[in-house]
């Protein structure tokens, strides 16, 4: 047997726990059959597996690694001769085992219950492995910037699960249309909301598993993380409905509007993953260093991950706007806006990355990423709301990408903007940076 | 030469190698042969290595070579980069730059490949306080990968080395911290590794079970195991080290052997009852005595005979009508060596 496995039986399944689990489960479904027959009995069972998958599992999935950090049994187990993907599983159904032993017996409750409703159940068991899964995932994420308080990452990392697989689970269960247009398909939605929770599922574990890879220092590129981008980025694209929604951008028809929303999902992916991913200024001369010395393979594993998501997102606002020139009629006008918002949201994103990295090469860790937060609620919201309040509508474009502003006003302000920032880092980066280090260890 | 002193520098991998086609071998077939027996027999060998924290170069271009089969003290004020180093030749962080090579192996191009070859104790132990001794144990066998056969006779092994065969059905939360210590180093050496590195084993133990300590550390040495053991306790390092490195703001300040290798001088100290000219004329004419050092009544110097030349110098100290109240061997304990450089770093 996989010994992580079966050292987390070990601890999770004592004898005590496997009687006890039954018994509290049978007298809160006697109680629920007692207080409204067989409805409450099934509603019971439901609302108990929700509880015990996502709301304690994710819990017990996010502190899979962080107690053994806690507990100083981690550096064990990277020198360990486990391998990735016996840690993944390991870890992965052995901290949520006791969780599973329970939900057996609300699956039988359930099926037992003539309300028991089969796509329910297995919407609910899938929304449990996603959590699970994902929590995991996301406390890999959040120790690798070597958090002071460990306790408060599982509690993040449960938290964030919660936030994104229970709105989910709603609104698949209570708000469920007939159909998903995708690409020009009609899917049934019960379909297409399982394909996508498989889907979802694979990419975690997979994410997990590289996260963990990465920590038993196996050599790992950024190959699985590149491939994850491309489908989120397609994924995202396919949802015909979006098309509406973006018509307002001008692009000059459907297939540039796909291109140029894969192109917004692509930067919506470089933000998401410069936020959230722990920055860590020894890792980042590392980087560089690596780079800079021309050593690509390795620097490659050192890569931050918003790196692979802006490199796509470049790729395809080039293509966007090749596509905006293309398609144009040779006596149509060209559409100036479209083309300064594609312009703008890569130069917004520039000037935001190279801001998020002054913040953390100003703040030496610490309040790096609340210094991040505040400055993306200011720049993006506070100050737009003022401009708005004090009717000058007509500036916003400064502050965030638009389409309908003089292509100028949109393009050139956020352009020297990036400059600006580009050139703070590069001058905090003398101070800290490699050569700032090395002046102050050699005293000069 | 040149060639030969620019191998000596390499990488033992080309160490290792017959010399370079082309190169000018200049030294005998012997010497080559001395010397890669030399180089077989460093286990750990590091290269200019540096290591930082965010604020901080924690190690600023450490380099030092283990043979096998030795102990090696590792000592400094806290915040030196003991510990630093010792994760840094366990694979467990990442190198800024520099070579750690681990039985010849690089620690950064194969990690795992060392892990495989060396054990780590770590100051707060890691152990799982709610399994059993025996399920620690087992978990650790096959954690590291023993096959499934032998794991029952390493554990048992282990157990019966460690003292603790008593307590294999008991919570390791319910152990003393002496126990918990040599459970720790029962799965430690488990998978038999060729190099144990050990940070602060000694903390929090009582004299009994540092006693306990010491012996086994000692015992494991003449096996031939390699240990590197980080710790403030220095009189105790000094039980059973045979070398000492000193870690100091990042650097290595001193490396050395803390007894005198066979065939090396040994400091001797020979003191009168009162002050005789005739000390120094004695001691001149023997040709096994250098590095004299006259202060009055009290003479220290190198001598290179073995004991019965020693006897035969004390014979003729006293046939020359010198009043020679001792003659005894001059150790140099660890505390004294590290409280002398300290002292000249200070300077």
């Amino acid at each position: 047997m996989n010994p992580e496995f079966q050292r987390n039986l070990w601890l999770e399944l004592p004898p005590h726990r496997m009687v006890a689990m039954p018994a509290v489960l049978v007298l809160v479904f006697f109680a629920a059959w007692l207080a409204g027959g067989s409805l409450s009995f099934a509603g019971a069972a439901q609302l108990l597996i929700a509880l015990l998958l996502i709301v304690w599992g994710s819990r017990l999935a996010a502190e899979a690694v962080l107690v053994e950090v806690i507990g100083h049994t981690w550096d064990s187990q990277r020198m360990s001769a486990l391998g990735p993907w016996e840690m993944t599983w390991g870890k992965l159904a052995g901290s949520t085992a006791f969780m599973w032993y329970g939900s057996i017996w609300c699956v039988i409750a359930f099926v037992a219950s003539p309300h028991g409703n089969i796509t329910l159940l297995i919407r609910l068991l899938l929304a449990g492995l996603e959590a699970q899964a994902l929590a995991l995932l996301l406390s890999m994420v959040l120790i690798r910037g070597e958090p002071d308080s460990l306790r408060f990452q599982v509690t993040i990392a449960q938290t964030v699960t919660i936030i994104v697989v229970v709105p989910f689970l709603f609104f698949t269960l209570f708000n469920r249309p007939d159909s998903v247009h995708w690409y020009g398909f009609i899917i049934p939605f019960d379909v297409f909301v399982t394909v996508f929770q498989l889907a979802f599922i694979g990419w975690t574990v997979l994410g997990a598993y590289q996260m963990l890879r990465t920590a038993l220092q196996y050599s790992s590129g950024s190959l699985t993380w590149l491939m994850f981008v491309v489908f989120a980025v397609a994924f995202i694209a396919g949802f015909d409905r979006l098309q509406e929604l973006v018509g307002a951008a001008g692009m000059p028809n459907p297939a540039v509007t796909r291109l140029f929303i894969a192109f917004g999902a692509a930067i919506g992916l470089t933000y998401a993953c410069a936020v959230v991913e722990p920055k860590s200024l020894v890792r980042l001369r590392q980087w560089l260093v690596l780079l800079l010395g021309g050593r690509m393979r390795q620097g490659e594993q050192l890569s931050p991950a918003w790196f692979a998501a802006l490199v796509i997102a470049v790729i395809l606002g080039v293509l966007t706007i090749v596509n905006i020139i293309g398609v144009k009629a040779p006596t149509a006008p060209l559409p100036v806006g479209a083309l300064a918002l594609v312009v703008a949201m890569m130069l917004f994103t520039v000037r935001d990355l190279a801001l998020f990295y002054y913040l953390v090469l100003y703040s030496r860790f610490g309040a790096g990423n609340l210094a991040i937060g505040v400055y993306l609620v200011t720049a993006y919201f506070l100050l737009p709301v003022i401009l708005s309040s004090a009717r000058l509508d007509g500036l916003i474009p400064i502050l965030v990408p638009s389409a309908s502003g003089p292509p100028e006003l949109v393009v050139l302000p956020v352009f020297v903007e990036a400059l600006a920032a580009v050139g703070l880092v590069v001058q905090r980066w003398r101070t800290v940076g490699v050569e700032g280090l090395d002046r102050a260890v050699s005293g000069h | 030469m040149t060639n030969i002193a620019l191998l000596k520098v390499g990488r033992y991998g080309s160490v290792l190698d017959e010399p370079m086609a082309g190169a000018t071998t200049v030294e005998s077939p012997a010497f080559w042969s001395r010397y890669q027996a030399e180089a077989r027999s460093l286990l750990i060998v590091v290269r200019n290595l540096i290591f930082d924290y965010p604020t901080k170069r924690a190690l600023r271009g450490v380099s030092f070579e283990i043979k096998a089969g030795t102990i090696t003290g590792l000592v400094g004020p806290t915040g030196a980069g003991k510990t630093t180093l010792l994760r840094c030749m366990a694979g467990l962080d990442a190198l800024y730059s520099g070579t750690i090579t681990v039985d010849r192996i690089d620690v950064s191009e194969a990690p795992r490949e060392v892990h495989r070859r060396l054990g780590l104790l770590q100051d707060d132990l890691g152990l799982y306080d709610a399994l059993t001794v025996r399920q620690s144990l087992a978990y650790q066998a096959a954690a590291y990968g023993i096959a499934p056969r032998d794991r029952q006779r390493r554990i048992q092994d282990s157990v019966n080395r460690l003292g603790i065969a008593d307590r294999l059905n008991d919570k390791v939360g319910a152990l003393s911290r002496g126990l918990r210590q040599r459970l720790a180093i029962a799965q430690a050496m488990l998978h038999r590794p060729k190099v144990l590195l050990l940070d602060e084993p000694a903390s929090g133990l009582d004299p009994e079970a540092r006693a306990n300590l010491s012996e086994l550390l000692r015992a494991l040495g003449a096996e031939g195991m390699t240990l590197v053991v980080s710790s403030h306790i220095l009189a105790e390092l000094e039980d059973y080290t045979t070398h000492m490195m000193i870690l100091r703001n990042g650097r290595v300040v001193e490396h050395c052997p803390t007894r005198a290798p066979v065939g090396r001088p040994r400091r001797l100290r020979v003191a009168l009852v009162q002050p005789s000219s005739g000390l120094r004329q004695c001691l001149t004419a023997d040709p096994q005595v250098g590095g004299l050092d006259v202060d009055g009544a009290l003479a220290r110097f190198d001598f290179t005979g073995d004991t019965f030349a020693q006897a035969q110098l004390l014979r003729s100290l006293i046939q020359s009508g010198l009043q020679v109240a001792t003659l005894q061997e001059e150790q140099r304990s660890m505390q004294s060596v590290y409280s002398e450089k300290m002292r000249g770093m200070k300077r």
